[in-house]
């Protein structure tokens, strides 16, 4: 694959080693940042689901793949991993769609595009701990804006929250309002970067619409597209923070029908203090999402990736 | 007849587009206008959507109860001086996975695309205590620490350089130029819009960071804006009406970021490198 | 923009940088960090720091957390050494850090402070191993609140004494629309949200029945002790109130929202809703009353209590056990106590004027004979243990099929008894 031995460095010249001594000295000390601040600690927990650890008591027993074996069985984790996978295939499909058709909308650079554009964004903005407390109230059953809306049209209100079928999907539908400008915002950067003589030169062939929106927006959004896939996914697997907030306290959703992966580490790891078991779940978590990402690229194969 | 028919069609997707931005703002209008109700009207049943009386006591109530110019700074020097590391680490590696090749290149990027699987909160601890052995608990630096690098960031402009014609760069090169020279001058203003992009989600992500700054402070000094915001929130009950107008103020300056890096994202591009 | 504008921007950034960090180090002057994980006492402790700056010329931080992001915080913050000088927990948070080592002992005057200002229940659950390492700052045992006009409107003029009153008096005061749907419900019980709350109400009314969620069966083992008569008597109880008697709703507001806006004429809460309502809903009329029992005169409730501790790790000991003393001093107390809704057990004061001008704070210290004060075992695997079984009581009062199916209902409870257990063995605690 890459020959590097002394020969082949002495061989290069000019051009092909300017370029990799660049390539190098750029990479090193990006990498050691890396290694310092996200492998090394990663590791690190990975290292600590070998271990039985309380996190206060400094005692931490080895125990191999034992707690592996626990999760294989824990009814919860099984059920926070079913929930977590149907909210995330929901909400990146429905939301990546859905960006995808508001940027081409918004494309034209119109006057009202740009007070689209930033109504949209809007709910990106604003952190997701006030979101999380505006959507619970809301949410309300009984005097949630939402519910009362119903009601004035004739329809009878619904336990958003509190009833465990529904509590899942009003989660999603919050989420994909947060993210949806998120994701129309980096498909609009990928729509504007299309250089616009391909359009131009295709009109002059004859091509209407959805020809051009085939043959030249799609194939050459597929980079941006493959992105934004990718960091949806990872993104919504660890979902967490909405979840919390929604399901805390004495108005809130009943537990078992929003359990998340991210939820579940967190109260294995901080409320009762298993931190060898928590780490295990960290381990599974990241293998999926791990492979979901692989299927990703192998998907959207791109020529010179 | 035809004509007419043609335009509307065409113009078909205003009044979805319509509601939907009515649906996205109106979470944040009704969090804007609580800020103004007093704690009973906003609890008050059935809801009101504008303030019977509007007043200022909620604004008034944050700026007694907490420095919040001081966490404005503080969330500011987070939130900015993260972004502009996250911009030059991604733009320089982002290029260099996109256009060189080095050894173990594959690899190295599914790592570095691999640690972001795994959400910060899970590796938190051993972080904390890699920060607290350098002793930077409570210090700007460690505060900071964890954002300084984005895979995202990085994974972001490796797509975006690689649709960047290699003849562009080699034209560069002709001319005389370092490879830091085309990074510079080909590279760099053709991304103009992604970093523009990315400044704007890295610059929220730092303002929105909650529980690292949370853990990692020990003195109120070094408080961000959304730990401060965390004094409204008790245990059993939460005051509306400061947290909305705090929030309200904090969501302010991402607004302005938006606002003023929009520009860079809305032109388009030509084959040639231009803008228009 | 060349490269001399780039190097100088960032050298600019670097010195801003620096300045900052260094101003940081600059500021440590000696002053002492205190933290607590209840942002709504800031304002009282705030003040006796002040106090205590104007006094003794010493200064005094004090910081408060949201609660769950508190207990994680001292979880990282305490074993690697930057812990505060003083911190404000439960009795059921600190055993794992006495345990582990980190938890200093109290000099002697305070240990005697301690002794003669406290009563013997909030003493006998603050001992640890014979020793007590905290002043207790409050302690609450959780009460029933009744709102008097609704009650009176039915017809009754006293709370409910026992159970079979209070289910009489629950479907007295239910109001039902034209759809057979509760309006305003009887009395409103935790049904859901946050495993280990809806576990606790539960032990509430259990302990009210005479029962307990662990019992211990020797001097380290624990199992689980809510599956017996007492346990399938209260969950019953539930049963009924929700699905037999519609005397509660899962649709309509909950908690003390619900009992402001009169939306339930009862419910069990701890004390801070009184200052709550006063700023809510100020024409509330309403009353407390220690929980009623299964039957006349035994009952009980779950107590709990907030003490202050300092880490062995504190470089500022003294000044910080001085700080301690300071702020349990009558004023700051009263504050606490009358302004904020968190009793403090002592019995060394005496708060009979904020009784006169708040009636429904008499309650608060009053430890009458037979009562039972529950409380959460000091053992790391509690957590655990109440939040499961939340969830399963959740679950299982949505059950309407529970109603007069002691068959039913026995099974829940033994199946969550075998997952306690379980939790239990897990931690050789079996």
């Amino acid at each position: 694959m890459f020959n590097i031995s002394a020969g082949y460095w002495l061989r290069i010249k000019g051009l092909e080693r300017k370029k990799l001594q660049f390539a190098i000295l750029v990479i090193i000390p990006i990498l050691l940042l890396f290694l310092v601040l996200r492998i090394i600690p990663v590791f690190g927990t990975f290292y600590l689901s070998l271990y039985r650890w309380h996190l206060i008591k400094p005692d931490r027993p080895f125990i191999g793949l034992e707690n592996f074996s626990r999760i294989m069985i824990d009814k919860n984790f099984r059920i926070a991993l079913f929930n977590t996978t149907n909210f995330t295939i929901i909400v990146v499909s429905i939301s990546v769609t859905l960006a995808l058709l508001l940027a081409l909308a918004l494309e034209k650079k119109t006057r009202l595009g740009g007070w689209y554009e930033f109504a949209y964004f809007l709910p990106v903005v604003i952190p997701m701990v006030p979101v999380s407390m505006i959507w619970k109230w809301m949410y309300d059953t009984t005097y949630g804006i939402i519910n009362i809306l119903l009601k004035a049209i004739g329809l009878s209100p619904v336990g958003w929250l509190t009833e465990p079928k529904i509590a899942l999907y009003s989660i999603i539908i919050m989420s994909i309002w947060k993210v949806l400008g998120y994701y129309m915002v980096l498909f609009l950067v990928g729509l504007r970067n299309i250089p616009v003589e391909y359009y131009e030169a295709a009109r002059i062939d004859g091509a209407g619409g959805w020809q051009l929106f085939k043959n030249i927006t799609f194939p050459l959004l597929k980079r941006m597209t493959l992105y934004i896939c990718v960091i949806a996914t990872i993104q919504n697997y660890n979902v967490f923070t909405q979840v919390y907030v929604m399901t805390t306290g004495s108005q809130a959703a009943p537990m078992a029908a929003v359990r998340v992966l991210v939820y579940e580490i967190y109260q294995n790891g901080f409320r009762y203090f298993k931190m060898g078991y928590a780490s295990a779940q960290v381990v599974v978590l990241f293998a999926i999402v791990m492979i979901i990402s692989l299927i990703y690229f192998k998907v959207f194969k791109i020529e010179d990736d | 007849m035809k004509k007419q028919a043609k335009k509307y069609l065409r113009n078909w997707y205003h009044l979805p587009l319509l509601f939907g931005a009515l649906i996205m703002l109106f979470a944040f209008v009704w969090m804007f206008l609580s800020a103004f109700k007093t704690e009973q009207e906003i609890l008050a049943v059935p809801p009101t959507i504008f303030p019977v009386k509007p007043v200022l006591n909620n604004f008034v109530q944050v700026y007694n109860r907490i420095p919040i110019f001081r966490y404005f700074i503080n969330s500011g020097l987070v939130a900015g001086i993260s972004t502009i590391f996250v911009l030059v680490t991604s733009a320089f590696a982002g290029a260099v996975f996109a256009k060189y090749s080095f050894p173990f290149k594959n690899v190295l990027f599914i790592i570095i695309l691999g640690t972001t699987m795994v959400p910060f909160e899970c590796y938190m601890i051993p972080f904390y205590i890699m920060v607290s052995k350098a002793g930077l608990v409570d210090t700007y630096t460690g505060i900071i620490s964890p954002l300084i690098i984005s895979s995202f960031g990085i994974f972001l402009m490796r797509q975006h350089v690689a649709s960047i014609p290699d003849a562009l760069m080699d034209a560069a090169r002709i001319d005389g130029c370092s490879e830091l020279g085309v990074f510079w001058n080909v590279i760099l203003p053709l991304s103009k819009s992604t970093l523009s992009a990315l400044a704007i989600f890295s610059f929220m992500f730092g303002w929105a960071f909650f529980v690292w700054p949370l853990i990692i402070t020990n003195s109120a000094d070094h408080f961000v804006m959304e730990v401060g915001l965390t004094m409204f929130q008790n245990q059993y009950t939460v005051e509306y009406g400061p947290l909305m107008a705090g929030t309200s103020l904090s969501v302010i300056p991402l607004l302005l970021v938006f606002i003023f890096l929009r520009r860079n994202i809305i032109s388009g591009m030509t084959i040639s490198g231009m803008k228009y | 923009m060349n490269k001399r504008k780039l190097i100088i921007i960032f050298l600019a950034l670097a010195l801003v940088f620096c300045l900052v960090n260094i101003s940081v180090v600059c500021a440590q002057t000696q002053k002492i960090s205190v933290w607590i994980g209840w942002s709504q006492l800031l304002p009282v402790y705030e003040e006796a720091a002040a106090d205590f700056k104007a006094e003794m010329g010493k200064d005094v931080e004090v910081l408060a957390f949201p609660l769950r992001e508190f207990e994680r915080k001292l979880a990282v913050s305490i074993p690697s050494g930057n812990a505060p000088d003083v911190f404000v927990t439960s009795e059921y948070i600190i055993p794992q850090y006495i345990e582990a080592g980190y938890v200093m002992e109290p000099p002697k005057e305070v240990g005697e402070f301690i002794k003669s200002s406290f009563d013997p229940i909030t003493l006998g659950i603050n001992t640890f191993n014979g020793k007590i390492y905290g002043v207790p700052q409050i302690g609450i045992a959780r009460v029933l609140y009744w709102n008097k006009e609704l009650f009176k409107e039915a017809g009754l003029s006293n709370p409910p004494k026992n159970w079979e009153e209070l289910v009489g008096y629950a479907k007295k005061l239910t109001v039902y629309d034209s759809d057979g749907k509760v309006v305003r419900s009887g009395i409103c019980l935790r049904k859901f949200g946050a495993g280990s709350g809806v576990t606790e109400k539960f032990q509430i009314l259990l302990a009210s029945a005479g029962g307990g969620i662990l019992k211990r069966t020797s001097d380290e083992k624990w199992c689980a002790a809510y599956n017996d008569e007492a346990g399938r008597a209260t969950l019953k109880l539930y049963i009924d109130l929700i699905h037999k008697y519609k005397t509660d709703s899962f649709d309509i507001k909950q908690d003390s929202e619900a009992f402001a806006l009169g939306h339930t004429a009862m419910f069990i809460r701890e004390f801070w809703p009184i200052p709550y309502f006063k700023a809510t809903a100020p024409d509330l009329k309403f009353g407390t009353t220690l929980i009623p029992g299964r039957k006349d005169g035994k009952s009980g409730t779950v107590y709990s209590t907030e003490s202050a501790f300092v880490p062995k790790s504190s470089k500022n000991a003294e000044i910080a056990w001085e700080f301690i003393i300071f702020f349990n001093r009558e004023k700051y107390v009263r504050k606490m106590f009358e302004d904020i809704g968190w009793p403090a057990p002592r019995i060394d004061l005496d708060f009979s004027d904020i009784y006169s001008r708040e009636e429904a704070y008499a309650v608060a210290n009053e430890r009458p004979e037979g009562y039972i004060y529950s409380t959460y075992p000091p053992i790391p695997v509690a957590d655990e243990i109440w939040t499961k079984l939340g969830e399963r009581l959740e679950a299982a009062y949505r059950d309407a099929s529970l109603v007069d199916n002691l068959e039913g209902i026995k099974k829940v409870l033994d199946e969550a008894a075998i997952e306690t257990n379980n939790i239990l063995g897990e931690s050789d605690l079996y």
